[in-house]
């Protein structure tokens, strides 16, 4: 008697539900609103005289928990100030197994890694969430970056700034490109 | 003859297996909303060619015989169930002219055949040398075997009424009288209700689905299959529900028989209701504990079933049912 | 008699249908590059499976089907009875009680003993 009353009930429940709109929204068709401070994936930045920042120094591989990036150190010229400097000859970083805890970006001493604001969408091959470095440049010109870099960041944990500044993502917000607010 | 008699088997079996195939989409589809999801989206207009989607991976998929398996039978159990689950639709009529056989001891064949689907399932249970499979295919055939006497005592509240076990003429009493869930409403919504659990309970569905309790026996009968033959078994299963829903309709729902339109509209319409209805006491109930099961088989519709069959005899007696 | 003819006409349709789709699975299925004898285990969730799966089985099964067969024959009798019913009138009636009634003693006399519990 008890089961049928409760039947009665969960029916009526699902019947209710039936003719109500679905929660479910379509991922990839329909982008939930995030806050300001979401971040996820990555990009590469060039820095204010056009070059690549990344000067390979490895950091960023050093520090990652998950060891999802590799970066090749090469040596060479750079074409725009004609200066011998650091560049990464190869640089991939692999999202099946990245945490986005956001701590390469924290050391990148020249602020060249950024994450993105917007999600890469799920692929059907294990290559297609493999961010190779053309991508990862790519991804600087197409999407919109997050809020941080590694000034930035690291500013919120200076001890005296950061009791001054309690709510960083005020002033930083409504700059996502994240090249001039360094001071 | 001959060809018409081929024409309506292609038909029958075409619209059975079309209804099946989009039926399962449909349940997927209401199950969604039901829990306020979406269901199958990305297939098709809303999904709608998921069914063809899966049957292209379950075709594909490579053939696993377990090593100590009886081959054989393994192999030949899954293709049966389906076989006998489709051989009913051939005795339901899907319209006057428009039932393959039309044979006049329709109601006990058509129990028969439900019955015999059983013996497939046990083959699969067996062959598959699986404890789950063994424990489900031994409690599929205990369960659909109590449920069984339940089913045959309620599908003799329309014979009785009706006078005669041949579908057609059940359905064309009800064209002349009434549908029988409408009047005599105090023998013909009981029995429909019985004759409903009796018949989700023979295909084995929820909330009577303890032989595959996936929380108890990981699939149960198809625990071992892969590829189409695990198919076929699901297949059986909405072929089963699809063809008892069809059934139903005929026997009190008045199966062909609307008041305008092309009688085929109707039957299908009223299988189509059935079988909605079907999925929705799928999704809204818990599934029973196999002692619950026969409990309620042995000590409440085997005796309601016969009373229901009394009462039905009593009733043609007097001068209202006559 | 064409009601029969209908029959196995739809019988040798299914036939072919179902034998089409199993010709498809046989035709496209994958072949495993690397054949594993793990693969061919039966499955009992990651474990090995243990002792052979052909057991016996508790005897409250055979008590099931004991009921099955005494409740089915005597439905069938009544299957007979049934299409005659008005026909056999009030007299056809009272045997099929006296019938019936029979078969209630005795299934409350296996309720009374406790058959028809699944323990």
């Amino acid at each position: 008697m008890g089961y049928l009353l409760d039947g009665l009930k969960s029916m009526w429940t699902t019947a209710l539900n039936a003719i109500r709109p679905p929660f479910t929204q379509e991922f990839p068709k329909v982008l939930r609103p995030h806050p300001e401070r979401y971040h996820t994936s990555f990009a590469l930045l060039h820095d204010e005289t056009g070059d690549e920042a990344c000067t390979g120094c490895g950091a960023c591989a050093r520090i990652c928990p998950s060891q999802v990036i590799t970066v090749k150190l090469g040596k060479r010229e750079s074409a725009i100030t004609q200066k011998k400097r650091g560049y990464a000859d190869d640089f991939t970083l692999d999202l099946t197994a990245c945490l986005v805890c956001e701590l390469c970006v924290q050391v990148c001493p020249t602020d060249a890694i950024v994450m993105l604001k917007v999600p890469e969408l799920p692929g059907f091959r294990r290559e297609d969430l493999v961010l190779s470095m053309p991508r990862l440049y790519e991804n600087e010109k197409s999407k919109p970056l997050g809020w941080s870099n590694a000034t930035k960041l690291m500013a919120m944990q200076d001890p005296k700034a950061g009791a001054a500044k309690p709510e960083p993502s005020k002033e930083t917000a409504p700059a996502p490109a994240a090249a001039g607010a360094a001071s | 003859m001959t060809l018409f008699a081929w024409l309506s088997s292609i038909l029958v079996a075409v619209i059975v297996l079309t209804v099946t195939a989009f039926g399962l989409w449909w349940e997927r589809k209401l199950a969604g909303r039901m829990q306020s999801r979406l269901g199958p989206t990305i297939v098709g207009p809303i999904g709608l060619f998921q069914p063809i989607a899966d049957l292209l991976k379950l075709v594909q998929k490579e053939p696993i015989i377990p090593q100590r398996a009886d081959r054989a039978l393994f192999w030949l159990a899954p293709p049966l169930t389906t076989l006998f689950a489709l051989l009913v639709a051939a005795l339901v009529p899907f319209g006057p002219k428009l039932a393959p056989a039309n044979i006049d001891v329709g109601v006990p064949l058509i129990i028969a055949l439900g019955g015999l689907a059983l013996i497939p399932v046990w083959m699969a249970g067996w062959a598959s040398h699986n404890k789950y499979a063994l424990l489900g295919a031994m409690r599929a055939v205990a369960q659909s075997v109590s449920y069984g006497v339940p089913l045959v005592l309620t599908a003799l509240v329309p014979v009785i009424l009706a006078g005669s076990m041949n579908l057609n003429s059940i359905v064309a009493w009800q064209h002349r009288h009434h549908w029988l869930v409408v009047w005599p409403v105090f023998l013909g919504l009981p029995a429909f209700i019985l004759f409903i659990l009796a018949m989700l309970a023979e295909a084995n569905r929820i909330p009577f689905d303890i032989p595959e309790a996936e929380s108890e026996l990981v699939a149960g009968v198809s625990t071992e299959y892969t590829g189409m033959h695990f198919g076929f078994i699901y297949l059986a299963e909405y072929v089963h529900t699809l063809v008892g829903s069809a059934v139903a309709s005929t026997l009190f729902l008045g199966g062909w028989d609307g008041p305008f339109g092309p009688s085929v509209l109707w039957m299908v319409l009223k299988t189509c209701l059935l079988f909605s209805v079907l999925y929705w006491l799928r999704w809204s109930l818990v599934r029973l504990r196999a002692d619950q099961l026969m409990a309620l088989a042995w000590k409440w519709l085997v005796p309601a079933g016969l009373a229901l069959v009394l009462l039905a005899a009593v009733w043609t007696q007097t001068p209202w049912g006559r | 008699m064409s009601g029969w003819t209908g029959l196995f006409v739809f019988l040798v349709v299914s036939v072919v249908m179902i034998g089409g789709l199993l010709a498809a699975a046989w035709m496209l299925r994958v072949k495993a590059r690397r054949d594993s004898p793990l693969k061919r285990h039966a499955y009992e969730c990651g474990e090995e499976p243990d002792g052979p799966a052909w057991i016996r089985f508790h005897p409250r099964y055979y008590v099931v089907a004991l009921f099955f067969v005494l409740f089915d024959v005597e439905a069938a009798f009544f299957f007979p009875w049934a299409i005659r019913e008005r026909a056999l009138g009030w007299a056809g009636l009272g045997s099929i009680v006296v019938f019936t009634g029979v078969l209630l003693v005795g299934w409350a006399y296996a309720l009374r003993k406790g058959a028809l519990k699944w323990q």
